[in-house]
């Protein structure tokens, strides 16, 4: 009994694979140059609902996909994925707003909501636009009928674990100012990203010692900074006395990051004299020209 | 080891299998690796496109063109396009119509429409994209390279499209198909953004400088035309250090320059000189620099600054700081000039560093004229009267780390420093009826700080703590006349955060300064003695009552008000009392801006400082000060700036 229930099970499964490859349920063929091998199973969940204007091969359904027009030439059109994507003979070009016709031509930047036919994955129909068209499709949904010669295959560039995804990490600066640091000063952060200047990135004073300041950056990115209060002439030195050589950030992928620093000494500070300012008119200055008279 | 099979054996087979309708997996330089190591793999064609060759008849071959010179790849570029756009906001270049690239290898690349991210250092080119490398050309629909990486990847059109990708440059073996990143071709949006400049060509130095040519450059409300526009956009913070005085406004506009050189006109203005122009120039390089500014250049009184720095060791640095100002009408024979320099060694020591400076005034430049008027000497005019000093200032400074106090919440910091002060032809200080043209000197001094203590918590973690910080200087200078100036300087602040936009910050300070000279106290300090301003060139009248004993005591309440990342503003309000009596003084140029130096602090004072960023270019900055019951001199500091960032 066992036994003629597996040979029963057997046959099911073979002949549900017979039909998943060679009937009404399986892609149809296509030329083998033409449409490569499917990154993913062609099977759609839910299809869109029909286009007005197009129209699809007996056994295909309409995709939508919306995306900025990289190229059009060749009986191709190409996305800024990079993927190029076969035109239907008959493709229609269509305003993406009213439906009826453009002016637009589906050149380099403008955008276009493609419709593919599932059935060929050629592009039936092009919706042209000169804005962002909202997305109806995923690129999950269409990069089956991307058309490449050659086999993709994985990157080691891109290799998980060892890149930054590039999402946006809330990256704190903590520093702590020297006590001689004058009480009405601002502290800036001065970058590499700002063209260096001196007050680029204003922080918020936390107490007497220390300022705070938070922004968010894409994580991978490399950011050199330096603390400044407004001028390079009074940039941050290090505690051996010698100018800071610029601090390095790597945004590592992160919720949130916090980074702490000390600023030892001012540029402008003078060590050896307390910041008495000109409170006392002393007939004698033992330090006759503290400040030149120009700058 | 085995020996590979020759290139052409490999390709044969390819073809054969793809006439026979096999979907064939080009077997790429990368993953051949083991072979590869071995050295044996002979050099295929270049582009060797299976498709190609399979279907020549249906695809365009590539065509040869001459061999491009190996060159430095990854160097300058040039872009030559019917229009190109630098949008200054974003760093993004963007070029349209008949684009053409040359490469530093001399690989050419054309097309319709290219982006070039500054900073990433990364371009695309699309539309109608030809290829000319490795002595063949080929049509895609686009091109990115990225510089950092030294990747390329590509669109190739050819019976049909594929992907390739080219490492480090090399474009006779591309990598087929190998996946490539997913904003490889993403085209910035650029809608809403201003224009910063058009121009025709433009030559990129990547990760330091473009040069546009011919320029257009927004100047608000037109577009107006300049030979070249050079933009220098360097990792080297070096660029940014400025020789040039303050302003209250200042256009600059570099025009020339390199990897290690800036050349910047700038016009400026400010309420003394009004518009004029300006000039500076930068040399740099890894661990030095060197800025020239000439200032006012079409005014009288002109100014000329340069600054040096080289870090001749990781430990031992060497700053200098030299100005002239000369007053003259153009650039003839000046009627004054005066000079200052300003010398610095500095040596990293353990725990410690050691300075050496100089400083040094020339009060007149010129040689002795022979116009002479009421026992004065001048050039020309009798207001510029010929003054020969030279006062010389050497000191030795050494300061220690900070280091913590064992077991208690403060830290501390040793200084001392000796030094010598001369002027051979003015004495410095006449005393007794002795007159001193020498001075030595030695001091020493510590500071104490405390931690940062936390009064309230606040355990709601919203960060509205209220926080405790103290400090105490205390310094002694003795000096060979013989007298010694004792400082002391205590300081308390308390801080409060009310939320994240809002803080408050109060600060009280006390300054005790004394100048004592034993039995030659009086004699030192007599009542109603006057005291010439070396840089105002006025007379003040001491407090009678003054006999080298001074106090200030200050107190003073900021709030901190920022609302969003891009407006900040600061009202400060201080209340000081000083001893002796305060003296207003004069407007002259202080800093990076022009400021009253006063002697002493006025008694009641308001700083307001309000700061917006417009773009990530403009910040505009105002910053004024207004003081109260000052004698007679209520007023407001002129302080004022528009800030232009690159």
């Amino acid at each position: 009994m066992i036994e003629l229930v597996r040979r029963a099970y057997a046959l099911i499964m073979f002949v549900a694979l017979l039909l998943a490859t060679t009937g009404p349920f399986a892609s149809p063929p296509v030329a083998a140059a033409a449409i490569p091998t499917p990154l993913e199973p062609a099977v759609m969940e839910t299809p869109p609902p029909l286009s007005a204007t197009a129209t699809p091969s007996p056994s295909g359904q309409l995709v939508k996909y919306s995306g900025q027009i990289l190229d059009y030439s060749g009986g191709f059109v190409f996305f800024t994925t990079g993927d190029a994507f076969r035109l239907d003979p008959a493709v229609k070009l269509d305003d993406a707003a009213t439906g009826g016709p453009t002016k637009l031509l589906p050149e380099t930047r403008t955008y276009a909501r493609a419709s593919f036919d599932s059935g060929s994955g050629a592009v039936v129909e092009l919706a042209l636009s000169q804005k962002k068209l909202p997305d109806e499709a995923s690129y999950d949904d269409v990069k089956r009928f991307a058309v490449s010669l050659s086999t993709p295959y994985a990157n080691p560039d891109l290799a998980p674990g060892e890149g930054f995804n590039g999402k946006g990490v809330p990256v704190t600066f903590l520093v702590e100012v020297p006590p001689k640091t004058p009480f009405a000063d601002q502290i800036y952060l001065a970058t590499d990203a700002s063209g260096w200047s001196a007050t680029a990135v204003r922080m918020d004073r936390v107490d007497a010692l220390h300022y705070r300041v938070t922004r968010t950056f894409a994580s991978g990115t490399k950011l050199l900074y330096r603390y400044t209060r407004g001028s390079w002439q009074s940039a941050d030195v290090d505690q051996n006395g010698i100018a800071t050589k610029p601090r390095l950030l790597v945004v590592k992928n992160a919720d949130y990051r916090v980074v702490r620093d000390i600023v030892y000494n001012w540029q402008d500070e003078d060590p050896f004299a307390p910041d008495n300012g000109s409170t006392l008119p002393t007939p004698f200055n033992p330090v006759p020209f503290p400040i030149p008279p120009h700058r | 080891m085995k020996r590979p099979p020759p290139a052409w054996i490999a390709v044969a087979v390819y073809v054969l299998a793809l006439l026979a309708g096999a979907q064939v997996r080009v077997a790429t330089a990368e993953q051949q690796q083991p072979a590869a190591l071995g050295g044996a793999v002979p050099t295929p064609a270049p582009f060797p496109s299976p498709v190609a060759t399979a279907q020549g008849a249906a695809s365009p071959a590539p065509r040869a063109v001459p061999t491009a010179p190996t060159g430095r790849r990854l160097a300058a570029f040039a872009v030559v396009a019917r229009r190109i756009a630098f949008y200054s906001n974003r760093y993004v270049m963007e070029a349209d119509g008949d684009v053409a690239i040359t490469l530093g290898d001399g690989t050419r690349i054309t097309g319709k429409t290219f982006f070039y991210d500054l900073r990433l250092n990364r371009f695309v080119i699309a539309g109608g994209v030809r290829l000319a490398a490795a002595g063949r050309e080929i049509d895609g629909a686009a091109f990115a390279e990225y510089f950092d990486f030294d990747r390329a990847y590509f669109v190739p059109v050819l019976s049909q499209p594929d992907r390739w990708t080219f490492a480090s440059g090399d474009y006779a073996h591309p990598l087929f198909g190998r996946e490539q990143p997913g904003d490889t071709f993403f085209l910035p949006d650029l809608s809403g953004e201003r224009v910063f400049l058009y121009a025709r060509r433009a030559v990129v130095d990547p990760h330091q400088s473009v040069r546009f040519t011919p320029a257009s450059i927004d100047l608000g409300p037109v577009y107006v035309p300049f030979p070249s526009y050079f933009l220098s956009y360097s990792p080297n913070e070096y660029f940014a250090q400025n020789a040039l005085p303050g302003a209250f406004v200042d256009g600059p506009l570099d025009f020339a320059g390199g990897e290690h050189g800036l050349a910047t006109a700038h016009v400026r203005y400010d309420s003394v000189d009004h518009v004029f122009p300006a000039l500076e120039l930068h040399q740099v390089g890894e661990n030095h620099y060197l800025v020239v500014a000439a200032n006012t250049l079409t005014r009288p009184l002109k100014t000329y600054n340069l600054e040096a720095y080289d870090r001749i060791t990781p430990g031992l640095q060497f700053t200098a700081f030299l100005q002239e100002t000369a007053f003259g009408h153009g650039f003839s024979q000046p009627l004054s000039a005066t000079a200052f320099a300003s010398y610095q060694m500095t040596a990293a020591l353990p725990h410690s560093f050691l300075q050496l400076g100089d400083v040094q005034y020339y009060q007149s430049l010129l040689a002795r004229p022979s116009t002479m008027s009421g026992g004065t000497y001048y050039y020309g005019d009798p207001s510029h009267n010929f003054v020969p000093d030279h006062p010389n200032t050497v000191s030795l400074t050494w300061v220690g780390f900070r280091h913590p106090l064992n077991g208690l919440p403060i830290s501390f910091q040793l200084r001392s420093s000796f030094g010598a002060t001369d002027d051979s032809l003015t004495p410095l200080q006449t005393l007794g009826g002795v007159t001193y043209t020498k001075e030595y000197y030695k001091s020493v001094g510590i500071n104490l700080t405390t931690k940062t203590f936390t009064l309230l918590a606040d355990r709601s973690g919203r960060h509205r703590e209220l926080y405790f910080t103290g400090t105490v200087d205390k310094q002694r200078q003795y000096f060979s006349l013989p007298h010694h100036v004792d400082t002391t300087i205590a300081t308390v602040s308390l801080t409060k955060v009310f939320n994240p936009q809002v803080t408050l910050l109060t600060n009280y300070s006390n300054v005790n300064t004394g100048d004592f000279y034993g039995a030659q106290q009086v004699l030192a300090y007599p009542p109603g003695a006057s005291y010439f301003d070396f840089y105002t060139g006025k007379t003040l009248i001491l407090s009678p009552g003054f006999r080298g004993f001074g106090t200030t005591r200050s107190f003073a309440q900021s709030l901190v008000w920022t609302p969003s990342q891009v407006f900040t503003s600061l009202i400060t309000m201080r209340e000081n009392r000083d001893f002796p009596k305060p003296l207003p003084g004069a407007l002259q140029l202080v800093g990076d801006g022009l400021g009253f130096v006063n002697y002493g602090a006025s008694p009641e004072q308001l700083d307001l400082d309000v700061r917006y960023r417009f773009t990530r270019v403009l910040v505009i900055d105002v910053e004024r000060s207004y003081f109260f019951n000052f004698g007679g001199f209520e007023r407001w500091t002129p302080q004022f700036s528009v800030q232009v960032e690159k």
